[in-house]
């Protein structure tokens, strides 16, 4: 059998690729699970695997091969910080959702004129503020309001993000709908709100679940203003907990630990919306609507 | 009950959207153009109208002016490397071969890293005592001694390699969708009339994800401008000031000289420049195609 040169060229490009997009990755996990004189003595995959690092950073103390170990002095913030993300995201996911599939509704399929276009430039614009110029302003006003330490402004901040966002995609995908089944619908006596809730939402189900997990993500992701708000204080965020290991170079593997603990559930959820991105086809949701 | 017209109905479900981007828009915006023209004493606590002396402060800082050339550096490099990088990813991706659908899962984990992880991620690769790239390739006898790859020549180019393999994705995604778009006729029609595989990239594909490609650019570079994680995560804008970005610098200016007037003043730079950028992609997404 012939092999075409192509073929051969398509498979080294794949493969390149995915070591690409896996190195950094790899390099992070493999750390978290060295013994510190493996990392130094420059092991390219551990020798010894162990979870030490984890343990310590859970508040263990551990036997390691090279004696006994500490558990980490900060796994309490960290933990705390744990405990407060996974209360923050799921509850911003859903204001989120709340707030962004009516409005991704009526901006995809109503057509209101001018009002609309004020619109969108107004959500792409919130969408593209670069975060430092308006760091600031968030900062005092979050302190004047008495939200700096409060899980309240930790959700009130990260719904800043993900509404404009979540509105943005969903504008897209509820304009990207077939039109005709709500046409029927309206003909057959139905409202403009009962065809929205018995015909769009149900079709709206992949986008909405998309949407969803994209919300969650940019929540338990968020490591700059969950820094400005909230680090130092008992609403700090599990991101913010881990800028506390800036000054702890002895103990790389520790700090890789806590930041794979961090990516895992992100890494899971992207998997899962992967599959539901080829499904919206979706090139910017923006496209499909402003005409 | 009243029939509800499809305008009013719209804005009922509109309004609470518009009430809140209005707030979380118009509040920082304003606060920081009044910022710009004030001092705030910190010692006293008294606030002094200035006028445009912080505007003019600007013109005569020569930190900012290498942050200026640090972050030009920056952004042209990632927007580069995105387009690259995305457009390949997407036209191997669109192939049919064992194991895409493995690659398809692979190549979306960057994307789910939080840029603060994807900064430490790039300093455990990087690291010259315990880095991944070093270890691998003194494995491999290339060198001996561990690279300081973070020094003050390339910490800028490592910064846009790890902001491009973060935002890479997005893009292989978006125009991804596009290549699926195209009719699978044209091909076969372009190869029986024996076009070379680069004469039907460039006649047959292209034209075809030409806009995702451009919006995939415009992206890039709104996200590059205003990005500041990762210069203050993976380089801390070091080695001195050679990785400081014009957001990062803005940053310390306002949290560690506390010079909020200055600051403001500063951060309408990176505003206009994102404006500038969004209304481009406003205007691509309105052209007619």
């Amino acid at each position: 059998m012939k092999i075409k040169p192509s073929r051969v060229l398509l498979y080294v490009a794949a493969i390149i690729i995915g070591i690409y997009s896996i190195a950094p990755i790899y390099s992070l996990v493999i750390t978290s699970l060295m013994d510190v004189r493996d990392i130094v003595a420059g092991h390219i995959y551990p020798y010894n695997p162990n979870i030490n690092a984890y343990l310590r950073i859970l508040g263990y103390d551990v036997q390691g091969p090279y004696g006994f170990l500490r558990a980490y002095g900060g796994s309490k913030q960290l933990i705390q910080g744990l405990i407060n993300i996974s209360i923050i995201a799921p509850i911003v996911m859903i204001i989120t959702l709340i707030a962004s599939v009516p409005a991704g509704y009526a901006l995809g399929r109503f057509k209101i004129g001018r009002l609309r276009t004020i619109l969108i430039i107004l959500l792409l614009g919130t969408r593209s503020l670069p975060p430092v110029s308006i760091a600031l302003p968030y900062f005092f006003l979050f302190t004047q309001l008495g939200l700096r330490s409060t899980l309240q402004g930790m959700i009130i901040i990260h719904l800043t993000i993900t509404i404009p966002i979540i509105t943005w995609v969903l504008m897209g995908f509820f304009a990207a709908l077939p039109q005709d089944l709500e046409k029927a619908a309206r003909i057959d006596g139905c409202s403009r709100l009962g065809a929205l809730t018995k015909v769009v939402l149900p079709l709206a189900t992949p986008g909405i679940a998309a949407s969803a997990m994209i919300a969650f993500l940019f929540s338990w992701n968020d490591f700059f203003y969950s820094w400005l708000i909230s680090q130092g204080t008992s609403a700090a965020t599990y991101n913010a907990q881990l800028s506390g290991f800036f000054n702890f170079q002895n103990e790389p593997a520790m700090f890789a630990a806590a930041v794979t603990l961090q990516i895992i559930l992100a890494a899971i959820i992207a998997s899962a919306l992967q599959k539901y991105i080829a499904q919206l086809k979706i090139v910017d949701p923006g496209t499909v609507v402003v005409e | 009950m009243p029939r509800v017209t499809d305008k009013q109905l719209a804005l009922f479900l509109i309004v609470p959207l518009i009430l809140f981007v209005a707030t979380i828009n118009i509040y920082p915006i304003g606060y920081s153009l009044w910022l710009s023209f004030n001092k705030i004493n910190l010692v006293d606590g008294v606030t002094n109208y200035v006028g445009l002396a912080n505007y003019l402060k600007i013109s005569g800082d020569p930190f900012l002016s290498n942050s200026f050339f640090v972050s030009a550096r920056f952004v042209l490099e990632s927007t580069a490397l995105i387009i690259v990088i995305s457009l390949i990813t997407a036209l191997v991706l669109a192939q049919s071969f064992r194991g895409q659908p493995i690659l398809k899962v692979i190549v979306i984990l960057p994307w789910a890293l939080s840029e603060f992880a994807v900064a430490i991620a790039g300093r455990f690769f990087l690291d010259r005592n315990y880095g991944f790239l070093n270890a691998f390739l003194k494995n491999i006898g290339v060198v001996k001694e561990g690279i300081n790859f973070l020094d003050a020549t390339f910490a800028v180019e490592w910064l846009a390699i790890f902001f491009a393999w973060n935002v890479a994705p997005l893009g292989a995604y978006f125009i991804l969708s596009a290549i699926q778009t195209i009719p699978e006729d044209l091909h076969k029609q372009a190869r029986i009339d024996g076009a070379s595989p680069i004469m039907r990239f460039r006649n047959v594909t292209f034209p075809f994800i030409r806009y995702a490609v451009l919006i995939t650019g415009v992206l890039a570079c709104i996200l590059s401008t205003s990005s500041v994680v990762i210069s203050f995560a993976l380089t801390g804008g070091g080695p001195g000031m050679a990785s400081t970005p014009v957001t990062l610098y803005n940053f310390r200016v306002f949290f560690y000289n506390q010079d909020y007037g200055y600051g403001a003043a500063i951060s309408w730079l990176t505003l206009v420049a994102v404006l500038f950028l969004t209304i481009a992609y406003f205007r691509l997404l309105t052209r007619r195609r």
